[in-house]
């Protein structure tokens, strides 16, 4: 798909080559979003415009790099300027809309034994580089190869990142287990 | 808290083989905390692949693209229009040189 789609583009046939790149590529740019954002609907939105980006760019495409690091690298650039965006506009109310409804959609996740845990706050806690490389290795399959791609980071960065990430978010469950079983120990007393 | 030796181990456990392997599962068999840790991972890793897991864009989503396409860039540049532009040129070349030769043509007729 790579060659079809490069060759395309030093023919100039535009059309064709978005043509071929907008299904091959959706998912993973859809992903990546996701991963960067940290919202689905934002990264919807956002991967769209990424794709008007991506047309607007075709004639410009030199071949210098592969195809998959030019669309990634124009992926990033443009979640980043959400986040910047975003950064700059946020003003946080109590009667935000839109803080209720995350509140409301958080995901907790119950283990074996009944402990709970709130997966959405920690994950929010962690550092936004470990959130979006944890994010991204889980729905690019576990591959370390696909995040160090997608996100341009060293193979050893991404490691590091996933370790310090799961070590984090381990031990918060554990934690989570440690005052489940105080709680149950006091209401045993009485 | 796990045990610092082994800590590193315990998160890459199941593709431990080997020695390596073998001296973790001896050290789980005595070691509480790191058994602890170790379930602890499991539970992470559950949690976020069920979270994270099979996530594709959403149905639609190529004419979603397409549409916004048609809204922002109405007046898109074809893809051929370097093509036009070269035939255009050349043309003028042509035609120039036609023109040239006419007006030229009585003074270059040598020997007639």
């Amino acid at each position: 798909m790579e060659q079809e789609i490069r060759s395309r583009l030093a023919e100039r046939r535009y059309q064709e080559a978005f043509e071929l790149l907008l299904p091959a590529y959706q998912h993973k740019v859809f992903r990546l979003a996701c991963a960067m954002l940290g919202n689905e609907a934002q990264a919807e939105e956002a991967a769209q415009e990424i794709f008007i980006r991506i047309w607007k760019a075709l004639g410009g495409y030199r071949g210098q790099a592969s195809v998959s690091t030019w669309i990634y690298s124009i992926a990033r650039n443009t979640c980043l300027t959400v986040l910047r965006r975003q950064a700059a506009e946020r003003v946080v109310s109590i009667d935000d809309s839109g803080v209720r409804l995350a509140a409301e959609a958080r995901q907790v996740v119950g283990s074996g034994r009944g402990t709970m845990f709130d997966l959405d706050r920690l994950l929010a806690e962690l550092p936004e580089n470990y959130r979006q490389v944890v994010a991204l290795y889980y729905m690019e399959d576990k591959s370390y190869e696909e995040v160090a791609r997608q996100l341009d980071l060293p193979m050893g960065t991404v490691k590091t990142y996933l370790h310090r990430a799961r070590k984090l978010l381990a031990a918060e469950i554990e934690r989570s287990k440690l005052e489940e079983g105080v709680r149950e120990n006091a209401l045993r007393r009485f | 808290m796990p045990c610092d030796d082994f800590e590193s181990w315990l998160q890459d456990y199941a593709e431990l083989e080997g020695e390596s392997r073998l001296a973790t599962d001896a050290h789980l068999a005595v070691c509480p905390d790191c058994r602890s840790y170790l379930e602890a991972l499991a539970e992470a890793d559950a949690a976020l692949s069920a979270r994270f897991a099979a996530r594709r864009a959403p149905v639609g989503f190529e004419q979603a693209v397409l549409r916004r396409m048609e809204r922002q860039l109405p007046l898109r540049r074809p893809p051929y229009l370097p093509e036009i532009l070269d035939f255009v040129g050349w043309a003028a070349v042509v035609a120039i040189a036609a023109g040239l030769l006419y007006q030229l043509g009585p003074w270059l007729q040598i020997g007639t």
